[in-house]
């Protein structure tokens, strides 16, 4: 399964969660990782240890992706470091969830700079180094709550949709220069950020999926890496659903 | 479509597609406040041509300012006692390659046309909340579902407007509230005359109609998500494009 070795891929928001399992997943794919952090210096590690265990290679770089200044920062030092960056997961993100009219505008302003512009720097960082040298991939997290529509999550709702006309919009402009953009969007997954939501809304949720449960960040991360490989040359501006049959977009 | 006794919100009046559709609701018996940011004259002669019995008025007011728009709709509310329909028409647009777009480009038109379309919600739910009625349709674009060059702004704004319109429509169905979008394709517009002269053939050719919509050609989809009797429909986008992608 090593057949991404020696690559070289940041995956943004990387210390836990659906990030933690791509950065694990593509490093298991010989893919050296840089596992982008914020604030959470301690898990970054332990999944940087984790991959430097047998599986691959891994660095933690912090930086808040929402900063201009701080995501040139995280792309120079990975190319400083190993010389090379084929791949760009732009994975993090953060949740305030509120009803609309409740919602307050930071809340707002917080998740729409956290999901979705953060991606925009992100890439427009990559892009300089993957046109130069004809190739690139850049796989977006987005979710269900874009496509569908959540209670509660206007703005991340906005931001995730948002992400989808990003990579849409990206992926027009780039792919004559050889670089790849696709989305995924993960319907509820068992991470620490929905481990907030309501229990009305939970045992809701797990009588409409028709598996009956949700999905592991495991199950993500092999759909991320396919997206992030060469084979998927023929796939522009795809959003790949995977959500145990909720919503079949 | 009848539209009489009822009172909808424009934003955006004054550009071709806003102009379309105010006409269109006037003509069906509505009446219409719209709001505009810069034509005074447009919007001028857009009430002189339609509005003679105080069933049109024109509000200059910018989506960018909250105040701006619960004074707004407050204004509805005084003149006429009810708001019965929103619509989102608005544009603005801040054109680069990805590479060369600003932090200031894409913040300008996640502004204006993400937000402001939030600011407006806002101001216009706690009446419909109150009539436990309303009905929304947000005008966005091709670009969120079909990706458009130079437009990552454009197409991260309007994506958000359809991903904020589907959570909105879960959490006001129950006040019988609709929300839809209306994505319209590639249709004629003034500004361009200014774009490269290979544009028009070029998008001439890709569509299977074989010609570019007219804004009045969008309308009815935007007036048919607006009626009364669609009280069945929320949370969708429907495209207006000639047959160009048919998805």
């Amino acid at each position: 399964m090593r057949r991404l070795a020696g690559q070289v891929a940041i995956v943004t928001g990387a210390s836990r969660g659906i990030g933690r399992a791509i950065a694990l997943e593509l490093a298991s794919w010989g893919v050296k990782v840089v596992v982008n952090y914020q604030s959470s210096a301690e898990k970054a590690a332990a999944v940087v240890a984790e991959i430097n265990a047998g599986i691959g290679q891994g660095l933690a770089i912090q930086a808040d992706v929402t900063q201009p200044e701080e995501v040139k920062r995280l792309v120079q030092t990975t190319l400083d470091t190993w010389g090379e960056l084929h791949i760009l997961v732009n994975n993090a993100g953060i949740t305030r969830d509120n009803l609309f009219q409740r919602m307050k505008d930071a809340d707002w302003d917080a998740v729409i700079e956290a999901d979705l512009t953060s991606a925009f720097l992100c890439s427009q960082a990559v892009l300089p180094h993957m046109q130069s040298v004809r190739y690139g991939r850049i796989v977006n997290i987005a979710s269900l709550a874009g496509l569908a529509g959540n209670v509660g999550q206007t703005n991340y709702a906005a931001a995730k949709m948002g992400l989808i006309g990003l990579t849409k919009a990206l992926a027009r402009e780039v792919t004559a220069a050889g670089i790849v953009v696709n989305a995924v969007a993960p319907g509820y997954v068992e991470t620490e950020m929905i481990e907030a939501i309501p229990h009305w809304l939970r045992t809701w949720a797990l009588d409409v999926i028709p598996l009956k449960r949700f999905g592991t960040a495991e199950e993500i991360a092999p759909a991320v890496a396919f997206l992030a490989s060469p084979a998927a040359s023929y796939i522009i501006g795809h959003v790949l659903t995977i959500d145990g049959g909720w919503v079949m977009p | 479509m009848d539209f009489s006794d009822q009172v909808t919100i424009v934003t955006g009046g004054t550009g071709s597609l806003g102009r379309e559709i105010v006409t269109g609701l006037i003509e069906r018996g509505s009446r219409v406040l719209f709001c505009y940011r810069q034509r005074d004259e447009t919007a001028q002669e857009l009430v002189d041509l339609l509005g003679n019995d105080d069933r049109l008025v024109a509000v200059k007011a910018d989506v960018r300012d909250q105040e701006a728009m619960n004074a707004m709709v407050e204004e509805a509310l005084r003149r006429w006692e009810r708001l019965d329909t929103l619509i989102t028409a608005h544009s603005t647009v801040s054109n680069a390659p990805i590479v060369d777009m600003t932090l200031e480009q894409w913040n300008e038109v996640l502004d204006v046309m993400l937000r402001g379309v939030t600011r407006v919600c806002r101001a216009a739910l706690r009446p419909m909340q109150k009539a436990r009625y309303g009905r929304i349709v947000n005008v966005v674009g091709y670009q969120p579902l079909a990706g458009a060059l130079m437009q990552a702004n454009y197409a991260a704004a309007l994506g958000g407007v359809i991903g904020f319109s589907k959570a909105l429509a879960r959490e006001v169905a129950a006040w019988g509230i609709t929300i839809n979008c209306v994505a319209p394709g590639l249709i004629s517009r003034p500004q361009m005359a200014s774009f490269d002269p290979s544009y028009i053939p070029w998008a001439t050719n890709i569509v299977p109609l074989k010609r570019l919509g007219t804004p009045a050609e969008v309308v009815p989809a935007v007036l048919m998500l607006a009626e009364r009797e669609s009280g069945y429909m929320t949370g969708q986008t429907i495209t207006v494009d000639g047959g160009w992608r048919m998805v």
